[in-house]
């Protein structure tokens, strides 16, 4: 199976079991489960409205499961939104929501949210608020210079480049310093040098830290060398959970998915544009 | 020329608190996207606490003080008890039941307090201090423009330089994205109101003894000044409530002085509508406007 899987020390960081949601008539997701260790990357595909983001928000709490079981750090959870963050789990968005408003180092610091100390310490000691503040400015500006953007930290997002905002928007979600990281698209929209840079961003977070990884991608080829376990959704089922060679070679995934990638797959008509 | 400098600047003395008030109105409308049309009654109810409070202890800073602690507890009452369960389909809606709240206060005070004015007595002087010959500012006018200029800055480094003021303009910007980042967005909303309704019990005990003093109605005139100046600034933007108030009240002042106070209302009310029909979204909000 995975080669990163030495059952003995690898703990089950984010576990799905039998997740169902059902949105009125549509079946989003089916049945699901999935698992996703520290230090383990995987990387979830499949075709426009297979269940990817759905799946994402049912572990931010944004969906709540028909029924089924979301387990983190082996523990069940009902995750609520705002609690994420304190629970070592951030996300990035497809449409990376950097506030327009905000500085870039401003948009990293509210990565830093749940550290916030509490209304009533804040009121009790001004000066234990304004040392936290430097302090996640401080770590803020650390994980920009990591990502290579730290020059970029005064301006407004709207000013700067798609690739450097895409950055920006990773910074946010790696400056909590999350057990637990969810990737929505981090390719898309980039070039090959971008992508190069965030598949060893993202090798390095898993390696080094132990993050334990969770990545929607389009990016077929991306996605099979980053990852060290693929699964493929389609119609809301789990149609495949394996090593990248496996998936690919899988004649279900070529149908459902990869087929619009090889085109001696005959049938390959439905999926995605 | 020396009637100009005495009406410019009592102007921007009554512009200072127009601008505090028209910031309360920013406040909740960053944090909430409402206007909030209760925030003039809410007002003068804090004030009546300041007048029991002061008249019982003798001492104006208690009373003050009373009356910003009574507009946070009011501002924390009004969202989580009446606003927070208000559908959010229509824009409508919340300024129905924001009306709501303004008869149900004003009635309440007519009741307990009567509807005549009272009048308010002030640590300081209002007798214009001559300089050079030239009636310009009273001690009452000089302690109104300090403490608006201190209450400004407390704010702007509240929300530039702590992490609750990030954290209130990011869930103010991106609720969805907010929540996601660990902001518990709806404690903001609440923070917002209790901050807003502060700030106007504030402004509204400076203002309120400089004119007939006090009553259930008292702050009717200073919430239409206000929300003027809000929407001449831009409602998302606090600086231009601060500018936005400063320009109406020297307005006020001058048309007051040189064509009759009779005029002065109608003047502001035409501020408005050429505002809304030349620049809708206000004066300063330019990059909202770029960025949208």
């Amino acid at each position: 199976m995975s080669r990163s899987s030495p059952a003995t020390a690898a703990t089950e960081r984010l576990s799905l079991h039998n997740v169902s949601v059902r949105f009125g008539g549509v079946q989003a997701l089916d049945q699901v489960s999935l698992t996703v260790s520290d230090g383990e990357v995987v990387g979830l595909i499949g075709p426009n409205g297979a269940g990817k983001t759905t799946l994402f928000n049912v572990v931010c709490g944004i969906v709540r499961p028909t029924s089924g079981e979301v387990r983190l750090g082996g523990t069940p959870q009902r995750p609520v939104t705002h609690r994420l963050v304190r629970d070592g789990v951030a996300r990035t968005l497809q449409g990376l929501g950097l506030f327009a408003g905000l500085t870039v180092r401003e948009n990293v610091m509210a990565g830093l949210s749940s550290t916030v100390p509490g209304m009533a310490a804040a009121a009790i000691g001004a000066h234990r608020m304004l040392r936290h503040d430097r302090e996640a400015a401080r770590r803020a500006e650390d994980v920009l210079d990591e990502l290579g953007v730290l020059d970029a930290a005064d301006r407004r997002p709207g000013d700067l480049p798609y690739p450097v905002r895409k950055r920006v928007a990773l910074a946010r979600a790696l400056v909590s310093e999350p057990a637990l990281l969810l990737l929505d698209e981090p390719a898309g929209g980039l070039g090959a040098a971008d992508i190069a840079d965030l598949a060893r961003t993202v090798r390095d977070l898993a390696a080094t830290r132990g993050c334990a990884i969770l990545l929607v991608e389009h990016h077929v080829d991306l996605v099979m060398s980053l990852c060290d376990r693929v699964a493929v959704l389609d119609f809301g089922r789990l149609i495949a959970d394996g090593a990248p060679q496996e998936v690919r070679a899988d004649p279900a995934v070529v149908d459902a998915y990869l087929g619009i990638e090889a085109p001696t797959a005959p049938r390959a008509s439905g999926g995605a544009a | 020329m020396d009637h100009f400098l005495h009406l410019l600047s009592s102007g921007l003395a009554r512009g200072a608190v127009f601008a505090v008030f028209a910031l309360a109105l920013v406040l909740i409308w960053r944090a909430a996207r409402i206007v909030n049309f209760a925030q003039g009654a809410m007002a003068a109810a804090t004030t009546y606490v300041a007048f029991a409070v002061t008249a019982a202890t003798g001492n104006y800073w208690l009373g003050l003080a009373a009356a910003v602690l009574a507009g946070a507890l009011l501002g924390l009452v009004v969202e989580r008890g009446v606003m927070r369960h208000v559908a959010r389909q229509s824009p409508l809606n919340s300024v129905i039941v924001a009306l709501g709240v303004v008869m149900v206060l004003q009635a309440v005070l007519g009741i307990a307090f009567g509807n005549d004015y009272t009048p308010m007595r002030v640590p300081f002087s209002m007798e214009p201090l001559w300089v050079g010959g030239v009636p310009l500012l009273s001690p009452y006018d000089l302690y109104v423009i300090g403490a608006v200029a201190m209450l400004l800055l407390a704010l702007g480094l509240l929300f530039t330089r702590t992490a609750v003021g990030l954290r209130m303009r990011a869930a103010a910007f991106a609720p969805e994205t907010s929540r996601l980042l660990g902001v518990p967005v709806s404690r903001m909303l609440t923070l917002g109101w209790t901050l807003s309704a502060a700030v106007g019990a504030f402004a509204a005990v400076l203002v309120i003894p400089t004119e007939l003093g006090l009553n259930p109605h008292a702050t009717d005139t200073l919430f239409v000044y206000a929300f003027t100046v809000a929407i001449v600034g831009g409602l998302d933007s606090p600086v231009g409530a601060a500018v936005g108030g400063l320009v109406v009240g020297v307005l006020l002042s001058l048309v007051t002085g040189y064509l009759g106070s009779t005029l002065a209302p109608i003047a502001v009310l035409v501020l408005l509508v050429v505002v809304l029909l030349v620049r809708p979204a206000g004066i300063f909000s330019a990059r909202q406007v770029r960025q949208a």
